[in-house]
């Protein structure tokens, strides 16, 4: 049988099947089988904890009732941020019409949608009973509870994603363009429906406040210029579809974008510990002390201050430094700091309990260590992301056709055609 | 069955909508009906949770530290073995002499406070003024768990009670996180569980079971030296509303805006 | 099924008619048949035919309206719509109406049947509080309701009554006991959790700890006649207070007394014994006089 998938003639059935993958395996070189093996040793791993974690109630989490919430959430909070911030930063191409980011558009809402999906894996996960979550949120809907909104919100923005991927790839412009100015209202108001999950509690001076909400939507557009910023590295360094003056001229753009987010992010960081700190008032000073010389220091000296936001900034802001590679290097390193940035601030809120939560005080912190469960899933759900956008960037066509700028005429557009020929694509 | 044009189709679904309405409605006030015609038919008559205000103040002055409250609600109410997660707990409270409080629960409190058998004195050395100070769920009248709930599971009764649906309750945790008084847990798998199910938030109850027909909760029945009390604040002549009357009451932090419901006499001069 | 209109008559009709059918020989010629059929002289000088015979003459007369329903009667249809009516609008309308009705119904119990389903399956459709308080309401106590054992145990109740501890609940030291009370007989244990008065049990209150308030009865465990069982000097259920009297010892049995007679141990005696507060036990077992006793010291 013979199907068309993405405007290629395909067989379908097992010999077929075995046939067209040894081939597909024999065009690709030595390093991208590598990559590919790895992430599937990883996805292995992820399933052997997602499976473990699976039924309900089962002890295999490092959480306690003190600290509830561990690394599955801040892993959560870390992806569909990382979606909503990749669809503020292609919004700028499509519908603020800026010429720079224009390229970036198809890549980042893959990414995103990707992104999204496992988060949303993660979390499912994480919940005891996912499947009630989804009969509880449209038949016993609480709408003072913001973790309602944040799952609604973020339910809804999975389908505008859906809807304008379809448009893009199906060539339904229109849609595309729907779907794609849906889900940038959705990328606003959705990290701020999650950073709202962490401000209303009264009880959790770490967290509690206006703070938390504009914070994460700040992130998000430090996460999402990361991650294209990470991208569009790699496309220059493979010579990957779409690499041309345009996909330069973006990440220029992007890296600058990265630059200001990065300082944005130095700002909120800094006032942060100093509001937490000033004054030593007792239950919101001990959340800013743990962080800083508690045990939770080390992570953020380390890996959220000096690794995630200091060493970009130079390489961003030093002119000798801003090459491809630096920018490429930049956003990675942004995005492992704000894995350092997530799980900082998820822990902080927790182990620095005013009162003492199922008979169990902790004094002067209570103590989480992440199971290898969770970092399993963690990792697991990482690497299928990396291993199904790796497949996208190599089957699908993830450069911008000339004719969908709403901006006008693009000088000096695309010089790639829109479908590369067989042996220009593939990692070197 | 006579085929029907689209135009009877479209009128014959927007017709069925009233009808599923209307017969929901009707065989839902008749099944409404049954479960307080069931339950309690004997001599008894069905409880009504309107009728009732409960309340409970803790008298720290007479506390001991013994824990028997501790295991009698583990044995009352099924409640997990694990020495970490308790529906109710006891903590010693120490002022220590530079001006530090000292707050111990070993184990919960549930084997009673230890003394080390070289020095004869407790365990954690503390040589200030020290009180015991048992812990359970507020049962708040503005309860965070229950407007933060993402599907409504947890909810507050009409007699003032804050229960947990766990068929309902899809384990999140985001209660557990913002109690103030960390009254929550939940429930692991492969042992006791209150309702037979696990991976959903379980947490005092007030003894549902036992007060709806008109006992005490297990803690309040098995403390030798009444420094739990119980009853109904809508009674007049009930030990709470006597203890409420006539004692200095406060709650635990009301900065917080929960308006719990338990009170507490004499507790050290520092809060927690 | 499909309602028929005069549009859809198929070519043959096999419905028995009460009008008459041409003969299968004779060609099906309307026209011939309107020559043949009538026989009247009339009709046949009409069509230029020849007069009729004699004894076509004497057949009686047709009338001339004949023919053209002669003509229709060949195939056998129903009339077609009727001229616009009132009375058929009205059957017309009734008729849409009812299958309205019925596929409405028909549809509303489907979906009833659905939600029964799916309320079965996920048993959180809607919003129940109330059912769920009702649920948490029906669990069984392990403790006994109203605390009281005194129905049956009215001795032993009465001496709490008169005791120390007349302020106690049973189950405070005998553990949750509403299945044996809800098991037992006069003549049957039933199910029973007793503990069994022990120092563990008594040591879980009256253990000196810091917290306890100044005037409550609490002892230092170590030093409060070691080796002995509470309930020996302060009874079960008849709690008092009581200082064993110091005397002097019997000839046998001395280990036992001397744990309360003498809690502090023998004074003034080689290693392995213990100090002792009183000489009773000296005014015998000077150092340099020392008894054999069955069993002891030494």
């Amino acid at each position: 049988m013979t199907i068309t998938l993405a405007g290629r003639t395909v067989q379908v059935g097992p010999r077929s099947a075995v046939r067209t993958l040894r081939g597909e395996v024999r065009a690709m070189s030595w390093s991208l089988r590598l990559w590919l093996l790895a992430l599937m040793g990883l996805m292995a791993v992820g399933a052997v904890g997602a499976l473990l974690a699976i039924p309900a109630g089962d002890e295999v989490f490092g959480t306690t009732p003190t600290v509830e919430w561990g690394l599955l959430i801040a892993a959560y909070v870390l992806f569909v941020v990382t979606t909503s911030g990749l669809c503020l930063v292609s919004s700028l191409g499509t519908v603020f019409g800026i010429e720079a980011f224009a390229p970036v558009a198809r890549r980042a809402v893959v990414m995103a949608a990707l992104c999204l999906m496992a988060g949303f894996g993660i979390i499912a996960l994480d919940l005891h009973w996912p499947l009630r979550l989804l009969f509880g949120v449209v038949l016993s809907p609480s709408p003072l509870s913001p973790m309602w909104w944040m799952g609604t919100v973020y339910g809804i923005y999975l389908v505008f994603l859906i809807i304008e991927l379809v448009g893009m790839f199906g060539g339904w412009h229109r849609i595309a363009r729907l779907g794609g100015s849906l889900a940038l209202v959705t990328a606003i108001v959705a990290p701020s429906t999650l950073g709202a999950v962490f401000g209303v509690l009264v009880v959790r001076p770490a967290w509690h406040g206006p703070f938390m909400p504009a914070y994460l939507l700040a992130t998000a557009v430090l996460s999402g210029a990361a991650m294209l910023a990470l991208l569009y590295a790699l496309v220059a360094r493979f010579s990957l579809r779409g690499h041309g003056p345009a996909s330069e001229r973006a990440l220029t753009a992007i890296g600058r974008l990265l630059a200001a987010a990065v300082g944005a992010g130095i700002f909120l960081t800094a006032w942060q510990m100093i509001v937490g700190l000033y004054g030593g008032e007792p239950g919101s000073s001990e959340a800013a002390q743990a962080q800083l010389t508690g045990p939770l220091a080390l992570q953020w000296w380390v890996v959220r201050v000096i690794i995630g936001l200091l060493i970009p900034f130079v390489l961003l802001v030093v002119p000798r430094l801003r090459t491809r590679a630096g920018i490429g290097i930049a956003g990675a390193l942004v995005l492992v700091g704000l894995v350092a940035d997530r799980s900082g601030f998820v822990m902080a809120g927790q182990i620095a309990p005013a009162t003492s939560a199922s008979g169990v005080v902790s004094d002067p912190w209570a103590v989480y260590t992440p199971s290898l469960v969770e970092v399993s899933i963690v990792v697991g759900a990482a690497a299928l992301v990396a291993f199904l956008y790796t497949l996208a960037e190599r089957y699908l066509d993830l450069t911008e056709p000339v004719a969908e700028h709403p901006a006008g005429s693009v000088a000096g557009s695309e010089v790639a055609p829109a479908r590369a020929p067989a042996d220009a694509r593939g990692v070197a | 069955m006579t085929a029907l044009s689209r135009r009877e189709l479209l009128a014959a679904g927007v017709l069925a909508v009233p009808c599923l309405a209307g017969a929901q409605t009707l065989i839902g006030r008749a099944l409404a009906s049954d479960p307080t015609k069931a339950a309690g038919t004997e001599a008894e008559t069905a409880y009504d949770p309107k009728a009732h205000e409960w309340g409970f103040v803790v008298d720290t002055r007479n506390c001991i530290g013994c824990g028997l409250c501790v295991e009698a609600c583990k044995d009352e109410n099924h409640v997990p073995r694990d020495p970490e997660l308790n529906r109710t707990w006891v903590e010693r409270h120490t002022q220590l002499p530079d001006g530090t409080l000292l707050v111990e629960a070993p184990e919960a409190g549930g084997a009673g406070f230890p003394v080390d058998p070289v020095t004869l004195a407790p365990m954690a050395g503390p040589k200030g003024d020290s009180a015991f100070v048992p812990r359970l769920c507020m049962q708040c009248d503005n309860p965070p768990c229950v407007s933060i709930c993402p599907v409504s599971a947890t909810y507050k009764t009409p007699d003032g009670v804050v229960l947990v649906d766990q068929e309902r309750c899809i384990g999140c945790g985001y209660c557990v996180v913002s109690c103030p008084y960390g009254a929550r847990y939940i429930v692991p798998s492969g042992g006791d569980s209150p309702t037979g199910n696990a991976g959903v938030a379980d947490k005092c109850t007030f003894c549902y079971h036992r007060i709806t027909k008109g006992a005490q909760p297990a803690c309040v029945q098995v403390c030798p030296t009444r420094a739990r009390n119980f009853g109904d604040m809508n009674d007049p002549l009930s030990p709470v509303s006597i203890l409420i009357r006539d004692e200095q009451t406060v709650t635990l932090r009301p900065e917080v805006g929960t308006k719990p419901r338990v009170r507490y006499i004499g507790l050290p001069s520092q809060e927690l | 099924m499909y309602r028929r209109t005069r549009h859809d008559r198929p070519a043959t009709d096999p419905q028995p008619s009460s009008l008459p059918t041409p003969e299968p020989t004779t060609p099906v010629d309307p026209q011939a048949a309107i020559t043949v059929a009538p026989t009247d002289a009339a009709a046949a000088v009409a069509h230029g035919a020849p007069a009729p015979t004699d004894a076509a003459a004497a057949q009686p007369l047709r009338p001339a309206v004949t023919p053209p329903i002669a003509a229709a009667s060949l195939v056998a249809v129903d009339p077609g719509p009727p001229a616009p009516h009132r009375r058929g609008r009205f059957r017309r309308t009734f008729v849409v109406l009812t299958r309205t009705a019925v596929a409405a119904v028909l549809l509303a119990v489907t979906g009833l049947v659905g939600l029964a389903l799916f309320d079965m399956a996920y048993a959180q459709f809607g919003s129940h509080p109330d059912k769920d308080a009702l649920a948490w309401s029906e669990h069984t106590p392990a403790y006994s309701l109203d605390g009281g054992c005194a129905g049956c145990h009215t001795v032993e109740a009465g001496h709490v009554r008169g005791s120390w501890h007349k302020d106690l609940r049973c189950e405070t030291c005998h553990g949750p006991q509403a299945l044996h009370a809800a098991t037992a007989t006069r003549t049957e244990l039933g199910d029973v959790a007793v503990e069994p008065p022990s120092r563990d049990i008594c040591r879980r209150c009256h253990e000196r700890v810091a917290g306890r308030p100044a005037d409550f009865p609490q002892v230092i465990l170590s030093t409060h006649y070691e080796g002995a069982e509470c309930a020996q000097c302060h009874g079960v259920h008849q709690i008092i207070a009581v200082t064993p009297p110091l005397i002097s010892h019997p000839r046998t049995n001395l280990p036992d007394c001397i744990v309360c007679h003498a809690p502090e141990g023998i004074k003034g005696l080689p290693d392995g014994h213990k100090a002792s507060t009183d000489a009773v036990c000296m005014t015998c077992h000077k150092p340099g006089k020392r008894l054999e006793l069955d069993g002891v010291l030494e």
